[in-house]
């Protein structure tokens, strides 16, 4: 038992360390978020967004626990691509915050304007059970808390339990497993959600889907900025999607951008390797 | 009382509580029939619902009756997670006399409150004549119908009455089929019971409107009836239900008399050119609202047209073109209602008139032809013409627009004379950046959020599955076993000793129990000297020694001279205070 408490303490203090130092390094980043925030309301779009981005560079991305904060970087992100005409990536941004704030009233409105503005008519289909299990209603962060504390309570009960057999222990027991189901299943639906969302957004003004990976290939239909698509695959530089009416075809992948910022990276490093 | 009994009582005490606190009550009555003969009985339903118990009910109306009681039911139900509770008094009326009669109200007193009931009028007739059965049978079906001569596209009311004083069962009908006239069901089969030559019979009744498309006479031809007979057999007794009888029904068919009907066709004389084949009763209503109306604004115009008779036949009105006015129609819309004795409905029609310009409008009447079979004539009701004024509106752009925010997103407001908002969009835009500073601090904040997570989530079903392994293995171990045994020798004492009545037998049985579980024994009488030994040489006390040795010499004294002894029970309790002082001094 000793030993127990030794350990955590000594993780705890560990864990209060790297804030320290973290709190020291971003003394800077709040500086570099006013100027951003100054670059957009003096209309310096661009600038505003290297800012922004590079905050969050600055800290990881592949976290199961993801600060809400992110969710309002990529607002603003978005809103700087906005201003400057480019509703692809203003939409792509909006759609990566809406995992970390899905409730922000301002970024509802954003997407839907946005959606508003876009040429191609197509309607999100709607996932029922991620509905049901406030997958959309609810962060990432939050189901993770939920979840956590939930795990908590129950294992902690079930340990009580080996020492005290009282039997208002086995109702609050029972409370807590149906409880952990539901937030279980709810937090799995989002990593399954965030981890193989294959929602890409069409970033050029106007882009030919081709039948096949090749320029010369028959011209399926045509579709335009902000448009929502799946990705199903890659090849010699030009992608599979699928519309969400299940149209699909070929285009080049450059004109497109996953919303899941892993993809993204991936992408990113493909493009870096095949420079070098 | 266990928690799960309590939780259980909680659950009743909590439904049974919001059932009383937030029912609503009501009470209603109802009979199974508006009009019967002499001979029949009506069966009368007074229902309570919000409350499983009330006061009997006192009903009003009943002097005419023979009223036997019926019995009540009472009901809970759950719907849609909302709970309803109801009481049902079922009463049976025998009329003595014919004629009109109001039944009820009836009332009923809940908590010091009385409520009342509705009303329901019973129309009582002589005895029923034209049998066309035999009345000497035990089943016959009879068809009746309300009137013999009819104008074409007159309703009437075509009734099948099944007579029985044999079990049946497995009806199925038969309807005549006539060109030129059609059936249309009315309600539910009704079923009761009535006295024809001071015979009892169950009487299953069925109700048709008849409308004849076509003129003629027609020769309604018998309607049948299939069923299985079950015949009544003196010691049938309690088991004369069907479904009891193990005995195989008959088979039976029956028919109806035949029906003679004249359909004449509608008269040529008088007939209104707006005329659209309406035959009944019918009633026109019409309103505006509101009359006066400023220009661009609109108003409605209702018109209802509601009777008996051929509803589905109503026409749509027609309301000319204004000039000036802008007409919308909505689409009409149709009620049909049936009930016992005939088809009735409402046919309800809206226009929204919106004025261009500002001035009196004059909205002209619109007319409705039917042909009343009652009076053999036809009539035309014609609506009320109104007068529509128009103000001259608000012009756009004017100084009552305020806007209510300055940013360029936002949307902005119109008054209105009757200092009612309306919102208009003017603009549309992207709502801002954000601009707090906690998004800095949230993502210095979530690494160390993740390291409490990595640790949360594996650590307490680890923590618990390594607890529970190690109670296994420590409970497994013999040794182990046989020290917690030793550990709650005296709790395993008390269990059995305190507060019992025990025999002496029982006693030195549990105090030797005690020592050998005690002291990891192998079993074995102990004499009161070996105890004495036994625990000295443990490290107990010699006063505590002694005390325990002369306590069982003394049961054993009691169990070898068979004597009865009084202080049995004191030395149980003494033995139960020098056990604990052992446990106390040995380790």
């Amino acid at each position: 038992m000793r030993f127990c408490i030794t350990v955590s303490l000594l993780f705890l203090l560990s864990v209060n360390t790297v804030c320290a130092l973290d709190g020291d390094v971003d003394g800077g980043s709040e500086n570099i978020f006013f100027k951003a925030n100054q670059f957009y309301f003096n209309g310096e779009f661009e600038k505003a967004v290297q800012l922004y981005e590079s905050i969050l560079k600055n800290h990881q991305s592949n976290l199961i626990f993801q600060s809400e904060s992110r969710g309002e970087l990529f607002y603003n992100i978005g809103n700087c691509y906005f201003r400057s005409g480019q509703k692809g990536n203003a939409l792509l941004n909006y759609e990566r915050a809406r995992r970390f704030i899905p409730r922000d009233a301002d970024l509802k409105y954003n997407i839907e304007y946005v959606h508003d503005l876009t040429e191609d008519n197509l309607s999100q289909p709607e996932n029922i059970i991620s509905e049901i299990f406030g997958v959309n209603f609810f962060s990432q962060t939050e189901l993770a808390t939920v979840f956590c504390l939930v795990n908590l309570m129950l294992f902690l009960f079930l340990t009580i339990r080996i020492f005290f057999r009282a039997e208002w222990i086995f109702y609050v027991i029972i409370i807590f497993s149906i409880c952990w189901i539901v937030s279980g299943i709810s937090f799995g639906i989002m990593l399954k959600q965030t981890i193989f969302d294959d929602r890409v957004v069409i970033l050029a003004k106007e882009v030919d889907v081709l039948a096949g990976p090749d320029k010369e290939d028959t011209l399926l239909f045509k579709v335009h900025e902000g448009t929502l698509a799946y990705q199903e695959r890659n090849e010699s530089g030009f992608s599979l999607i699928r519309l969400p009416d299940s149209k699909r075809g070929w285009l080049v992948s450059s004109a497109i951008e996953a919303i899941y910022m892993a993809g993204a990276i991936q992408k990113q490093e493909l493009e870096g390797a095949k420079l070098e | 009382m266990s928690l799960k009994k309590i939780f259980y009582i909680f659950c009743i005490f909590f439904l049974a509580f919001s059932a009383d606190a937030f029912a609503d009550i009501s009470i209603d009555l109802t009979l199974d029939r508006s009009s019967v003969v002499l001979t029949d009985t009506i069966v009368m339903k007074v229902t309570v619902t919000g409350k499983q118990k009330s006061s009997f009910p006192e009903i009003e109306g009943l002097a005419s009756f023979n009223v036997v009681k019926g019995g009540t039911a009472s009901r809970v139900e759950f719907v849609n997670g909302s709970m309803n509770s109801e009481v049902e008094y079922i009463f049976y009326l025998t009329p003595l006399k014919p004629g009109k009669f109001v039944v009820g109200p009836a009332q009923v007193r809940i908590k010091n409150k009385v409520y009342s009931s509705n009303s329901v009028k019973l129309t009582v007739s002589k005895a029923r004549n034209n049998q066309a059965g035999n009345e000497s049978s035990p089943l016959f079906l009879e068809a009746r119908i309300s009137k013999n001569n009819l104008y074409l596209n007159q309703n009437a009311l075509y009734t099948l009455r099944l007579f029985m004083r044999e079990q049946v069962s497995n009806i199925s009908l038969e309807m005549p089929e006539v060109e030129g006239l059609v059936f249309e069901s009315l309600a539910e089969p009704q079923k009761y019971s009535t006295s024809i030559n001071e015979k009892r019979y169950e009487v299953i009744e069925l109700k048709y409107i008849l409308m004849p498309k076509k003129p003629g006479i027609y020769s309604i031809p018998a309607a049948g009836m299939r069923m299985t007979v079950y015949k009544r057999n003196r010691r049938d007794g309690f088991f004369e239900d069907p479904f009891f009888n193990m005995r195989k029904g008959k088979p039976a068919y029956l028919s109806s008399n035949e029906i003679q009907l004249d359909v004449k066709n509608l008269p040529k004389q008088n007939r209104p050119n707006n005329f659209s084949g309406l035959v009944g009763r019918f009633d026109v209503k019409a309103n505006l609202d509101p009359v006066e109306v400023k220009a661009n604004e609109s108003a409605t115009l209702t018109i209802i047209v509601q009777g008996r008779g051929n509803v589905r036949q109503i026409p749509d009105l027609k309301l000319s073109d204004i000039k000036g006015l802008k007409i919308y129609q909505d689409k009409p819309r149709l009620n049909i209602n049936k009930n016992e004795s005939a088809i009735s409905g409402e046919k309800i029609m809206k226009w929204a008139i919106v004025p261009e310009k500002s001035g009196e409008y004059i909205i002209p009447s619109m007319a409705l032809a039917f042909f009343d079979p009652e009076k053999g004539l036809y009539r035309e009701l014609k609506t009320e013409s109104f007068s529509l004024k128009s103000n001259p509106g608000a012009d756009a752009g004017s100084s009552d627009l305020i806007s209510i925010s300055g940013d360029n997103h936002a949307g902005q407001v119109k008054t209105k004379n009757n200092n009612k908002q309306e919102i208009t969009r003017i603009g549309k835009d992207i709502f801002p950046v954000h601009t707090s500073v906690d998004p800095v601090k949230g993502l210095r904040q979530q690494e160390f959020f993740n390291k409490i997570f990595i640790l949360l989530l594996p650590a307490p079903p680890f923590i618990f599955l390594a607890l529970l392994a190690g109670r296994k293995l420590f409970k497994n171990n013999n040794k182990n076993i046989l020290n917690i045994r030793s550990r709650n020798a005296g709790k395993n004492f008390l269990k059995k000793v305190q507060g019992r009545d025990l025999s002496p037998e029982e006693i030195h049985a549990a105090v030797l129990n005690y020592l050998n579980t005690r002291f990891l024994l192998k079993g074995g009488l102990l004499t009161p000297n070996e105890v004495y030994d036994l625990l000295i040489n443990r490290g107990a006390s010699p006063e505590t020694a002694s005390m325990l040795k002369n306590s069982i010499a003394q049961i054993e004294s009691v169990i070898f001279t068979g004597e009865k002894s009084n202080s049995l029970a004191q030395i149980q309790d003494e033995l139960t205070g020098i056990l604990k002082s052992v446990d106390q001094e040995v380790k």
